[in-house]
């Protein structure tokens, strides 16, 4: 069901738009928002790439039922010192209105936008990944080093606005956008093992811990899709230059922002070392079940005192700079461009790309690329735009061989969108 | 069509993208950890009050329980004791009520017709008189009031006396009483003669129901005189018959009257104490002495209570005076008192000092004349009340008689040796001490006439053999001194061990109970201090049994059951464990070998399963000493299959069968540094998610 699932939402998009193309339609809208019109857009976001698991790995990780030790060889055969992991998704709307680019003049638009979104980064030690898949045994006798590690996770919804202008110069079009948002947050784990070691004696008697940790988690008894938990802001501000009707440069700058979590969130710090040789009683005999968790809780005390207060937690920002060169060839090939994406303090690897984008008609755009980054490793991507009348469908993918040969890919990120000009 | 796969394409996105997490595969995981760690000693095998450590620090089981006592306050029940008077008004005294009446010689002439004449006109001289009759009745009106208003009789006694003062004797004198109110006759009488210058006194009783009121009127019927004949008399005619009416001896139905002041009650009474002693005093611990008293008396009743036995520390013995005030007309009044007794003491020889377990009281009663009339009647009374409540001893003395108490059949719960389920054990010594504890002031006897070990498990019993069986042990009385008194008992151990009686295999039947028959004597030798035994309240005579086991033993699957409430749902509660070994790592500082086997027990106490395994726990290496060198370490392992998780996920109760072997022929002493170090270790495979 999961896999149909996934399929469905990665595929089906492609075949539902069959409308009479929309003349109005240039391929400048392939390559970026083109402020050409009033629009109103539903779009579907995810992302998600391992820089050592493939997909397939992952495909297994969160779409089967149980990971026999195959799997579980497979995910983590190649593991490295430092196993960045990255799953983003968002769903939502926007609407935005038209700048005059017939006359050019100057123009004040404005775009509003919702957005549900769902972030997961973290970068992970080897031992780490091992001992989360295989369990302390196979460390017997050795010590894990499972630090330093991170995993973040945000869960929030984006209410945003965007202030639109453009600039006409003697051979430049300049629109610029500042936008600012309101985020509902809903939930927000994040653990930063800054000093892992996990020691667990050949027979099992002894288990030692050194940790540094950092750890925070919103309210855990409110944790609703849709339960407020943290009120935050973001920022995002970005430009596109067109010089000489050939060249565009791109900047966008997202994500910039915060969220303050209420004071029923938990946070835990840890700086210390626990040797572990079981929970002391006074007679065997006396074994019973209830001194298992009192002195469980009373461990987890020692190893890091958990505190309830509020806490403000930084968005990952996102910088993405571009450029575009338009061709004025009569064949298809109507641009070509590149840009290059680096999303801050999300164990993130700069992300490249570079892309065709060929018009074959009024209704069919279509835009191959080659990327390298971010969770992934090299992709092949492939944008395709399907205007009829006033609407647009567009989907893309960064990574076509994942679902090809998920085994030999490393991620995959896909875009769906329906649009339509008002 | 498109649009409803376009609505379908948008739930589709919007279901998946606002999951809250992103869902994962299950997997499990190999985990590898300590789970409990414990040193145990030879405490957590027994009870560690009865553990003794010895002075070569070996360690021995002292278990001390009581067999068989008593106290004073199991063989004398609180005393209690009511004590009674209903005192009524016939018992009252009226006293004798007098009153007067004259008739002087010219007042009854008047009445006389001719002769009268001639009498009366020669008053002063002397003539000779004849015969008078004929004198019509004359009334007189007498008033008792001041005595009383009216009197209703049960019986009683009017005497009137007759002094004649005429110069000429009086015959055939007819007289009455009536009441004036209503002319009702009270008595009627005739005086055949009354010669001049006598006087006669007429008795007469009264009948049941007779009423007197206080104005009264005595009539004279017929009044005669033979006269004088031819001898002259001086006539005078002041000269005077005196009546005198004299009422009492009353026994009263009702009366309205001024009642004198008067005792009406007094009495001395032995009281005794009922109990199996011969007391001569005896101090009280605690109680109260309750006085009441219901009036229905319209007069002041004041009463007295001593007790001339009782006195407090030295002082006086105890008396009270009480009042009850006058009762309404009609009803009645009641009141009451109340002393605590503790702490004072009774002599109980009685009133002539020879007695034994009697004290002797006084009460009296008396009513305060008023001075003013009032009504009683035979129904009102004063009833007075002496309770004594809930008197117990604090200390008696005396003689505590001669008795024997014979206990049989008893049983005595042993519990050092629960939990032990199998195998056997053979100490190298015991030593049982039977331990009287005398403190009473009289001697006793102490004899043992069976015992019997009953393991209940085994269904085996083993007697005692012992010469002391059946013959008296005697124990000395107590003695006190000084002030305030102190009591040195007198403990007498009567010693039985191995080597005297078969006590060792008594206790190696490990018993779950002792059952026992013994015979207690009292003054065996009878009163031989002549009234001189006491006995406190507290204090009696105490009978244990101590068993010295010194920790020599050889042990053969010696094997102990403990159970302990365990819920492994409580523990894994997702059940997340999938199967695994369970270590049990030991080191062991006992000189034997152990096994460990978990039995797993449902809520009904069925067993599900059984983990076990052939490894044990191996004896630690002894010295030519037979002392423990060092631990020995030893793993056990107790492979845990889906099965057996299946068992543990309904268990709720473990037990625990530990069993002991001795690894040697001879008795090995068990040292106070032995221990057994524990660890039990989870090496589990581990699912991560439910």
């Amino acid at each position: 069901m999961k896999k149909a699932l996934w399929l469905f939402f990665t595929l089906s998009v492609s075949t539902v738009f069959a409308q009479k193309a929309d003349s109005t339609q240039n391929y400048k809208d392939s390559v970026y928002f083109y402020n050409t019109s009033s629009k109103l857009q539903i779009d579907y976001h995810i992302s998600i790439g391992a820089n050592t698991a493939t997909m397939g790995a992952l495909q297994s990780f969160f779409l089967e039922d149980f990971l026999d030790d195959n799997k579980k060889e497979d995910l983590t055969k190649n593991l490295k010192s430092e196993n960045k992991f990255g799953i983003f998704t968002s769903i939502g709307g926007h609407y935005q209105t038209a700048i005059d680019t017939i006359e050019l003049k100057q123009f004040i638009g404005f775009s509003l936008n919702a957005h549900y979104r769902n972030l997961y980064y973290g970068n992970l030690s080897q031992d780490l990944v091992e001992t989360i898949l295989f369990g302390n045994k196979r460390f017997a006798g050795q010590t894990a080093v499972i630090g330093p590690s991170s995993y973040n996770n945000y869960r929030f919804t984006e209410f945003g606005a965007k202030y639109h202008t453009n600039f006409k110069g003697k051979n430049t079009f300049f629109t610029a956008h500042v936008g600012a948002n309101l985020l509902l947050g809903h939930e927000y784990k994040m653990v930063d093992i800054e000093r892992g070691n996990l020691f667990t004696e050949t027979d099992g008697e002894e288990v030692r811990l050194d940790i540094k940790l950092e750890g925070h988690q919103s309210d855990t008894n409110s944790t609703g899709v849709f339960d407020v938990n943290g009120i935050g802001a973001s920022f995002n501000l970005g430009f596109n230059a067109e010089i000489d009707k050939k060249h565009i440069i791109h900047f966008n700058l997202s994500d910039l922002g915060f969220i303050s979590w209420n004071s029923e969130s938990l946070n835990a710090v840890a700086d210390t070392t626990i040797n572990f040789q079981g929970f002391v009683i006074d007679n065997l005999f006396d074994l019973t079940d209830s001194i298992f968790n009192p002195k469980a809780d009373s461990l987890e005390n020692a190893v890091y005192g958990q505190t309830k207060g509020k806490h403000t937690s930084s968005l990952p920002p996102l910088l993405k700079l571009g450029y575009t060169q338009l061709l004025e060839k009569k064949g298809n090939l109507k641009a070509i461009s590149a840009y290059t994406m680096y999303r801050f303090n999300a164990s993130y690897t700069p992300y490249i790309e570079a892309a065709a984008h060929f018009q074959f008609n009024k209704s069919h755009n279509l835009s191959p690329s080659l990327s390298f980054g971010g969770y992934n490793r090299f992709g092949l991507g492939l944008k395709y735009m399907y205007s009829a009348y006033s609407w647009q469908a567009i989907i893309s993918t960064n990574n076509l061989q994942s679902l090809i040969l998920p085994n030999n890919s490393y991620g995959i990120g896909v875009f769906v969108a329906l649009r339509r000009n008002l | 069509m498109n649009k409803n796969i376009l609505l379908l394409l948008v739930s589709t996105l919007l279901l998946y993208s606002c999951r809250k997490d992103l869902e994962t595969a299950n997997w499990e995981v190999e985990a590898l950890s300590p789970l409990v760690t414990t040193n145990m000693g030879i405490n957590n095998l027994v009870e560690d009050s009865i553990i003794n450590t010895n002075s070569d620090s070996s360690l021995s089981l002292v278990y001390k329980n009581h067999l068989y006592d008593f106290t004073l306050s199991d063989l004398v029940d609180p005393f209690n004791k009511s004590i009674g008077n209903t005192l009524t008004v016939d018992s009252l005294n009226l006293g004798t009520t007098n009153v007067s009446k004259s008739i002087s010689l010219g007042e009854l002439s008047k009445q006389a017709g001719l002769q009268g004449a001639l009498i009366i006109a020669s008053n002063g001289s002397s003539i000779a008189v004849g015969p008078v009759n004929g004198i019509p009745a004359l009334n007189f009106d007498i008033d008792a009031n001041n005595f009383f208003q009216t009197l209703t009789l049960q019986e009683g006694y009017m005497d009137v006396t007759f002094d004649n003062g005429y110069p000429v004797d009086i015959t055939n004198l007819v007289y009455s009483f009536t009441n004036k109110s209503n002319s009702s006759l009270i008595l009627r009488d005739t005086v055949p003669l009354i010669p001049a210058g006598t006087s006669t006194t007429r008795i007469n009783q009264l009948s049941s129901g007779t009423i007197i009121e206080g104005n009264l009127v005595v009539t004279i019927d017929q009044i005669e005189s033979p006269g004088t004949g031819s001898t002259k008399v001086l006539i005078d005619t002041t000269d005077l018959l005196d009546i005198d009416i004299s009422i009492r001896d009353l026994l009263l139905q009702e009366a309205t009257a001024i009642f004198p002041d008067q005792d009406f009650f007094d009495e001395t009474n032995d009281v005794p104490l009922e109990n199996d002693f011969e007391l001569t005093s005896m101090r009280v611990r605690s109680g109260k002495l309750k006085i009441s008293g219901l009036s229905t008396i319209e007069d002041t009743v004041r009463f007295h209570y001593e007790i001339p036995s009782a006195t407090l520390n030295g002082g006086p013995p105890f008396a009270i005076d009480r009042i009850v005030a006058p009762a309404p007309s009609g009803g009645s009044i009641s009141d009451s008192w109340e002393f605590d007794f503790s702490g004072w003491d009774f002599d109980l020889t009685g009133k002539d000092g020879t007695q034994h377990n009697t004290f002797y009281d006084r009460m009296s009663a008396s009513i305060d004349s008023t001075g003013s009339l009032v009504t009683l009647s035979s129904d009102d009374s004063i009833q007075l009340t002496i309770e004594m409540v809930d008197i117990i001893g604090e200390k008696g003395v005396g003689y505590l008689g001669q008795d024997t108490i014979v206990v049989t059949n008893e049983d005595l719960e042993v519990d050092i040796f629960n939990g032990i389920t199998n195998g056997l054990i053979d100490f190298e010594d015991v030593i049982v001490t039977f331990e009287a504890n005398n403190r009473i002031g009289a001697d006793m006897g102490l004899q043992i006439d069976k015992i019997t070990s009953i393991n209940s498990v085994y269904s085996n019993n083993v007697n005692l053999t012992w010469a002391g069986l059946g013959n008296p042990i005697p124990v000395n009385r107590a003695s006190e001194s000084g002030n305030p008194p102190i009591i040195s008992p007198t403990i007498k151990n009567e010693v039985i061990n191995a080597s005297n009686s078969n006590v060792d295999v008594l206790l190696e039947n490990t018993p779950n109970k002792l059952n026992y028959d013994l015979t207690v004597f009292t003054n065996p030798n009878g009163n031989v201090t002549n009234y001189g035994d006491f006995i406190y309240f507290d204090d009696g005579l105490d009978v244990s049994l101590n068993i010295e086991i010194p920790l020599s033993l050889i042990a053969t699957n010696l094997t102990l059951s403990d159970t302990s409430s365990f819920n492994f749902s409580n523990v894994d509660k997702n059940q997340q464990v999938t199967g695994g070994i369970l270590k049990l790592r030991g080191d062991n500082g006992f000189p034997f070998d152990a096994t460990v086997e978990l039995v797993l027990l449902d809520a009904d106490s069925t067993v599900l399963d059984t983990l076990a395994t052939s490894d044990i726990l191996a004896s630690a290496p002894l010295n030519g000493d037979l002392r423990v060198i060092e631990p020995q370490r030893s793993t056990l392992y107790y492979v845990i299959n889906s099965n057996n998780i299946g068992s543990l996920r309904n268990t709720r109760s473990l037990v625990f069968l530990v069993s002991f072997t001795t690894g040697n022929t001879q008795h090995v002493k068990i040292y106070s540094d032995y221990a057994l170090d524990l660890k039990l270790i989870g090496d589990f495979n581990y699912r991560v998610k439910k």
